[in-house]
Formats: C-alpha cells, sequence, structure tokens
C-alpha cells in the first residue's frame, strides 16, 4: 500500500498546549539609582524560584510612574502587609523607605511558556524568560522522518493487511514495527496474535518487544522484508560498537492502533525513543484515550508520541 | 534513583487494610490463608533476588492450589516486561484456557506495575493480594487506579494490600543497595547503608 501524504501531530504534555493562566503579584515601583541596593534585598529574601515564578523577569519599565522601575515583590495579594513587612527590612537595612512607592497588584503569566507562540503572547501580560522547549523537544519532523514514516507505516499496514486475509475473525487486526531510526532497519515486525497463540496479552507491540530481547540474547532472526536469516546481535554489536544496546532505547515503533495501557507501560519499561500510530484507540489506548502516559510526569523514562493521519 | 519503591511505600500502605476490608464478603480467604500464599510468592522473590533480579515474586491460585507462579527475569531475558506476574501468566496459559484466570487470585510481593496492572485486567483475575506499594511504577493506586477505573470492557479486580509488607520491603531494599549493571550507566552504590527500620 502506497501511502502519498501524511499530517502528523506530536502528542504533548500540557505545558506545550495550555492557554494562558494569569496569577496576581504585587508589585511595587522603584526609583532606578536604587535598584541594586532594592535587588539585593528581593533576591536574597523573596527568591522569584522559591515563589515558583521563576519564569517571570522581575523589572520593568513603569508605564504609570514615568522614569520609575516597576518590580516584583512577592505572590501575596494582601499589599498592605507586604508594605508594612518589605519596608521594616527596608529600614534594618539602612535603606529610605521612600525609594519604594504605591504597592499594588499586577497580573502575570502562571507558567513558564513552552512554546515560541505562548510567549510572544504571555509576555504582554508581564515580561518573562523564553526557554526554547519547541527545539529542544524535536517537535518539527524532518523531510526525512516524513519519508521513513511513510515507509513503514506502509510496512505495517500491508502486513496488517496479510494478516486479515489469513485470520479474516482477529477483530484484533493490528501490526506493530520497530525500527532503528540510524540505520533505518526494522527490527521487529509482529502481528497481533492474541486470536492465533489464545493468549490475551500477546498484542503486537508486546510480541516486538519480545523479539527485541532475542535479538539481544543472539538469537537468529528472519527479516521479514528480505526474507533472509540474519544474526542482529552481531550486527547489532557492531553497530552501537562499545555501548550495549539496553532494551529499545532510541528506538522508533510504528504501530496501526494506539497501543493498549498494558503496551503503553512495557514501552516505558523498554526505554522507546519514539512512538507513531494511526488509529485512536477508544477502549483502552494509553497515549490520548485514556491515560497519556508517555507523558506521566511521575514515570522514570518518556517518549515522544506522534498522531499520523493518511492522505 | 530507584530504591524510593520501597521508601516511599512506607509512607502509604496501612497495616490496617489487612482488617478494613477483610469482613465485607464471606467468600474471603483467611488470614492465614493469605499470608500462606503470600509466603509462597516470596519464595519466587528470594528466588529473584538470588539471580540479582529485582526481588518480586506472585503465585496464581485457583480454589486453594498455586497453578502458576513467576519472578522477575528482566536481567536473565534483556526483556524489561518480563515481570513476575506475565512471567506467571505465560506459566498458566501453557497449561489451562485463558478463563482460568477468572477464577484465580493473585498473591504478589508488591503492587503491580501500570503494565502488570493493565494485563490483570485485560486477563480479568479475581482478586490481588500484595504486599507493599510501588510509587515509581505502581498501577493499583500508586500512580494509576486501574483496578477499578472505568475504561474497557473489562471487569474491574478487588485488591487488599499489606500482607507480608516488611518482607517484601526489606528484600527490595536489600537489593537497591546493590548495583544494577544492566542499566545503561551504572551507579555507585557503595556508599548505601541498609536501612533496618520500617514505619
Amino acid at each position: 500500500m502506497e501511502i502519498k501524504d501524511i499530517e502528523y501531530e506530536p502528542l504533548l504534555p500540557i505545558e506545550f498546549t495550555r492557554p494562558l493562566e494569569t496569577i496576581d503579584i504585587c508589585i511595587a515601583s522603584i526609583e532606578p539609582k536604587k535598584t541594586n541596593d532594592i535587588l539585593k534585598i528581593l533576591t536574597s529574601k523573596l527568591s522569584l524560584n522559591d515563589m515558583n515564578i521563576g519564569h517571570l523577569k522581575r523589572i520593568k519599565k513603569s508605564e504609570k510612574h514615568d522614569k520609575l522601575l516597576d518590580v516584583i515583590i512577592n505572590v501575596s495579594t494582601d499589599t498592605t502587609k507586604t508594605e508594612t513587612e518589605l519596608k521594616e527590612i527596608f529600614k534594618n537595612n539602612n535603606i529610605n523607605e521612600d525609594a519604594i512607592k504605591d504597592f499594588r497588584l499586577c497580573k502575570a503569566s502562571k507558567h513558564p511558556a513552552y512554546t515560541k507562540s505562548q510567549f510572544s503572547e504571555w509576555k504582554n501580560v508581564w515580561p518573562m524568560i523564553f526557554k526554547d522547549h519547541d527545539s529542544q523537544h524535536n517537535l518539527k519532523l524532518s523531510d526525512e522522518d516524513i519519508q521513513n514514516i511513510k515507509k513503514w507505516c506502509s510496512v505495517a499496514l500491508k502486513k496488517a493487511e496479510e494478516d486479515k486475509q489469513k485470520n479474516p475473525d482477529n477483530k484484533y487486526n493490528n501490526c506493530t514495527v520497530i525500527v532503528n531510526p540510524t540505520s533505518q532497519e526494522a527490527l521487529a515486525i509482529e502481528t497481533d496474535n492474541r486470536i492465533k497463540a489464545n493468549h490475551p496479552l500477546k498484542h503486537s507491540v508486546m510480541e516486538c518487544i519480545k523479539t527485541i530481547s532475542d535479538i539481544h540474547n543472539g538469537k537468529d532472526h528472519i527479516n521479514i522484508e528480505t526474507g533472509d536469516s540474519i544474526n542482529k546481535k552481531r550486527k547489532l554489536n557492531e553497530e552501537i560498537d562499545s555501548s550495549q544496546p539496553y532494551l529499545c532505547s532510541n528506538y522508533d515503533l510504528f504501530t496501526i492502533k494506539e497501543p493498549c495501557i498494558m503496551c503503553c507501560m512495557a514501552l516505558v519499561h523498554s526505554r522507546i525513543g519514539r512512538v507513531f500510530y494511526i488509529e485512536k484507540n477508544d477502549r483502552d489506548g494509553g497515549l490520548e484515550s485514556i491515560h497519556q502516559i508517555h507523558i506521566q510526569p511521575e514515570l522514570n523514562h518518556h517518549f515522544q508520541v506522534f498522531k499520523i493521519t493518511l492522505k | 534513583m530507584e530504591n524510593k519503591i520501597e521508601n516511599k511505600a512506607i509512607n502509604i500502605t496501612e497495616k490496617n487494610d489487612i482488617s478494613s476490608s477483610n469482613n465485607n464478603s464471606n467468600e474471603e480467604e483467611s488470614n492465614e490463608t493469605i499470608e500462606k500464599f503470600m509466603r509462597e510468592a516470596l519464595i519466587q522473590a528470594q528466588d529473584a533476588y538470588d539471580a540479582c533480579e529485582v526481588p518480586v515474586g506472585c503465585v496464581f491460585v485457583l480454589n486453594n492450589e498455586i497453578i502458576g507462579k513467576g519472578r522477575n527475569r528482566t536481567n536473565e531475558t534483556k526483556n524489561g516486561t518480563r515481570h513476575a506476574e506475565l512471567e506467571a501468566i505465560d506459566m498458566i496459559l501453557k497449561k489451562y484456557s485463558p478463563e482460568v484466570l477468572k477464577e484465580c487470585t493473585l498473591y504478589v510481593t508488591v503492587e503491580p506495575c501500570i503494565m502488570c496492572a493493565a494485563a490483570l485486567r485485560l486477563m480479568q483475575v479475581k482478586k490481588v493480594y500484595f504486599g507493599c506499594h510501588n510509587e515509581r511504577f505502581g498501577g493499583c493506586g500508586s500512580i494509576y487506579h486501574l483496578h477499578n477505573e472505568d475504561y474497557g470492557e473489562n471487569r474491574s479486580y478487588e485488591i487488599e494490600c499489606g500482607y507480608l509488607r516488611e518482607e517484601a520491603i526489606m528484600m527490595l531494599r536489600k537489593f537497591y543497595i546493590r548495583e544494577n549493571k544492566n542499566a545503561p550507566v551504572p551507579k555507585k552504590k557503595s556508599n548505601r547503608v541498609l536501612k533496618t527500620e520500617i514505619i
């Protein structure tokens, strides 16, 4: 089956997709000449990081008071109390309390911006610091990636179709391919074997993980594309040189149906690199339908997920 | 990093779990029965420990008889999914049809991970007893509540925890002060000390 074109959608953590949410911050206006002294005190007594607003800039030019600067004091809404306490600290540090005035509330973004578009919108509320997570997460797929996705998705679809011919009653019809992204070699191509093996856990993802472990254990493996029997362990070792392959580290996985919760956690345990799938699995999908296991913050491994639409 | 499993588990596994839900049904196993099978699960866990695997073990019981047992084999198989529960299920399915699991009770030393918790649901096991919680990967209360969450077509299953919990925790602690040589970057753990107090 020839795939002409695809669209892709990365399944991202909430940080990348959420809209602007604001919080109230307490600010005051200060004399530019006193900035250094005042900042020294604020940084040591009221650090932005400690208040979970490390993504905000401390100071900006005041729009309200000509020639003054606006500075973030804290996240308390009780401005009177904040003013009293801060002026007390100023007194103890020999700073004239007239150097700071007009304690008031102001809005700012509650969360750090993860994308450029979030940043360009949110910084208008209160200036922010931007760390470019966009490029760090490699969310734009290259032309080469797109070509490879087309190739491996069509391999999976073809294999699933062949399996359907052989087992027309298999309601779990699916196929998964695990590929070494560097060599673009398919290491495992497996169908769903629940019905064939009368085993409710033999999903195609689990079967692929098993195949990879067989390869790492040095078992001969038939290359489904060419029909050749090859000893992958030798190949893998040559390829990766001194570093031993660890489970499915950095491998790409292509599958037709969104993997179920069991399979998604199996992929966490296997340290998979990226997952590409075509169809949503409303019943028990673990990437978008029931849970988002690939971005569950409490787990020790995360992987990138792209949902692929065939055109 | 991984030794958080047992340390954190201490905070959430209440001993009271045992008595609280035990009177609800007259089909419940007696405490002696539960302890007997949990002891068998611990023997499996010890076997894993002796083989330098994460010490988790389990047994599946049908009509008061063990029909399957397993322990972690992730290092030996170079397959991160070969947990005790999946090993035991494979053993059972060599002899029985999958339907038999619907009548089985699982005794496992540590809370099933998310993968195993979902697998137990796919197999529709009747009930699960476990020793200590697994705060890092647990799918029956720690990270997700897959045993009674509303999803899929398979029924949820009952859980009870806290049985022989201290033994399960101590075995994990003993394991995690050794080094996992199969991890990508082995951590130096020579400075670790075995804690013996259990809160």
